[in-house]
């Protein structure tokens, strides 16, 4: 064997083994959000032209997406990955088709054809160098050709090992949660949440940041990391980044409290009163844990959001014209709720007589309203006057009339009684409260707050 | 060279073009067109993907209790606007067939909230359950690609009937009459 059926073994030796395992064993990628953001790349949005899943923003696309953390942070392979949408989106939405059936030819055209070309270029070479064999060479330039020769293999083994070493270097360069022979992930998504809360103490939010991205990395569809990393961004001024995060974490666990809660919170910080009350309302349906009920009362939401509907409502009624030219309120769109809340509104300013007046406004349409006596009373009772309270008492008795089960009258009759000193008659009112198959939670947290049931003995 | 060794080079270039042209010919000559796939489904006569979750209104839903029964799942949004267009066809399907039973309606929620929801059910009417939770899964499984989007369920638990868009009472009525005839 010469030297030069050598080094031509040498180097498609060389090369071949270099991409049979560059295309066999690109590396694992290193963490879930790695491997995520992969198949999604190797995936095309079904409904858009030109994008794959990872690049498309359309509801579609993002639920696939959604979809694809999940089952990688349940252990699902690729394959099963593959599977499960090519069965559900057809193989037109796989970038890198099976090499079975019709789909095979997109790997074998390709090969056919460049095979094809390599023949023919062979061929040509061969036919071109024939000639030069019948003629004899002069030895300087039969020297400068094996030179030529020399130098040409001698770069191409040097090109194929180094493509080789940079396959080979970016293969063992990658880490997975299951890899042994570069080590494992040096730490589990639990550790780092805990980590991050830990940093987050200690008041390092950049540190608890930096956690919470790792985690991230490693389970993508870690609805803690993703909420708590949206309200850290919520705290550094980013709210609409906030708000991405904060919605992926109540797309993959809707039931998680705390990221209703934190959700709520931005949504005030955004000017967003509705959209902050309809998160606090399920989150009080998720019967939260008593650390975010905590959380809720030092942060104030529930006042917050309370204030910020009555605003809104008291803005509806002022776009109405000043009370005198105001029409009756049966000929607006208001409803008693919004006229009420607008009422509390005034009387949070310490306009309790416009906040009466706004009331009356509504009695004037509705007289036998219970929600508009029961409102009308109450803000007589928290006067503290005692006269008032007599005549806020004799508001709640006629609701009571129109509604006997009507929950706030209860509570504010009791309330009343409680401050005239008739404990009986308070006591009464909140047995028939307490009675009620439901209590309203905004109510049952009036009477906590007021520390009537053990005044009461309740 | 001579002419006639050009002219063997020339026919060795070619042949692999001319064959791999003639392939790609054939590929694209035997595919269904783009709108054909699109409204076509691969889960198109097997078993229907589950359908397991939780609905709007906290109860526990599974497709696979519904067997012996027509099923039409539908896939929507509350913001849809042909969502909100059809929801007066599908309230009419299922008051057709309440009284007996022999058809049924599970919708799933497509990237919305609950709250919306709730708020879309209360407004246009609808007593049939709204799987929320297990809704994602269900999407991918379907190959749902926008909405509205249904699919007809046969009480073998077979897919047998696609809709993209909106859909009409008589015309789900239709394809069951259509299927339930005796061949």
């Amino acid at each position: 064997m010469n030297w030069r059926t050598a080094s031509w073994i040498a180097a498609v030796v060389v090369a071949a083994g270099a991409f049979v395992y560059g295309a066999l064993d690109e590396g694992p990628p290193r963490t879930n959000a790695d491997r995520v953001r992969a198949l999604a790349e190797d995936f095309a949005c079904p409904v858009c032209a030109g994008q794959s899943v990872a690049e498309s923003d359309v509801p579609v696309a993002r639920e696939i997406r959604r979809q694809v953390a999940v089952w990688v942070d349940e252990g699902r392979s690729d394959a099963y990955i593959r599977d499960q949408l090519v069965a559900a989106y057809d193989v037109d939405i796989d970038y890198n088709p099976s090499g079975s059936g019709i789909t095979s030819l997109v790997w074998i055209l390709p090969v056919l054809a460049g095979g094809g070309i390599a023949a023919v270029v062979v061929g040509m070479l061969r036919s071109d160098r024939r000639p030069a064999h019948d003629t004899p060479q002069p030895p300087m330039a039969a020297r400068r050709r094996r030179w030529r020769n020399a130098a040409v293999w001698t770069v191409a083994v040097v090109v194929v090992a180094g493509a080789a070493g940079l396959l080979v270097a970016r293969s063992s360069g990658s880490r997975s949660t299951d890899g042994s022979i570069t080590g494992e992930i040096r730490v589990t998504t639990r550790e780092l949440i805990f980590e991050a809360q830990r940093r987050l103490g200690e008041g390092d939010m950049g540190g608890a940041i930096a956690a919470y991205d790792e985690a991230l990395e490693l389970q993508p569809s870690s609805a803690e990391a993703l909420t708590y990393r949206g309200w850290l961004t919520s705290r550094r001024g980013d709210l609409d980044t906030a708000v991405e995060y904060l919605d992926d974490a109540i797309a993959v666990d809707p039931a998680y409290p705390d990221a209703r809660l934190f959700r709520a919170i931005v949504a005030l910080d955004q000017g967003d009163g509705s959209g902050a009350a309809s998160e606090l309302a399920v989150f009080d349906s998720l019967d939260p844990p008593p650390y975010a009920e905590q959380l809720l009362a030092r942060s104030q939401v529930r006042e917050r959001v309370a204030a910020a509907r009555d605003e809104t409502a008291l803005r509806a009624v002022e776009g109405l014209g000043p009370a005198e030219v105001r029409p009756a309120f049966a000929e607006t769109a208001l409803t008693v709720a919004e006229a009420l809340a607008a009422a509390e509104a005034l009387a949070t300013r310490g306009e309790l007589l416009e906040a009466v007046q706004l009331v009356d406004w509504v009695l004037a349409s509705q007289p036998d309203e219970p929600e508009a006596l029961a409102g009308r009373g109450w803000l007589l009772v928290r006067s503290g006057d005692a006269e008032l309270v007599e005549l806020g008492v004799g508001y709640l008795d006629e609701a009571l009339t129109a509604d006997p089960a009507n929950a706030g009258a209860l509570v504010y009759r009791a309330l009343a009684h409680w401050q005239q000193g008739d404990a009986a008659a308070a006591r009464a009112d909140l047995d028939a409260f307490d009675a009620l198959a439901y209590k309203p939670p905004d109510l049952a947290r009036l009477v906590e707050a007021q520390g009537l049931r053990a005044a009461l003995g309740r | 060279m001579n002419s006639g060794g050009r002219r063997r080079r020339s026919l060795w270039i070619a042949l692999p073009v001319a064959a791999a042209a003639a392939l790609l010919v054939v590929v694209l000559a035997t595919r269904d067109s783009a709108f054909e796939r699109k409204a076509s489904s691969p889960i198109l006569g097997g078993l229907a993907p589950a359908v397991v979750g939780t609905t709007v209104a906290g109860e526990p839903f599974d497709l696979d209790d519904w067997r012996g029964r027509w099923v039409v799942v539908n896939f929507f949004q509350s913001t849809c606007v042909p969502c909100i267009m059809e929801h007066p066809e599908l309230v009419d399907f299922d008051e057709r067939h309440s009284a007996a039973g022999d058809a049924r309606i599970v919708s799933v929620v497509f990237d919305d909230s609950v709250e919306n929801v709730r708020e879309f059910f209360a407004a246009h009417g609808g007593e049939w359950p709204v799987v929320a939770t297990g809704a994602r899964q269900a999407a991918v499984a379907y190959g749902v690609t926008g909405v509205p989007e249904s699919y007809l369920v046969a009480p073998s638990g077979v897919v047998v009937w696609k809709q993209l868009g909106g859909v009409t009472a008589d015309g789900i009525d239709d394809v069951i009459d259509r299927l339930s005839a005796p061949s």
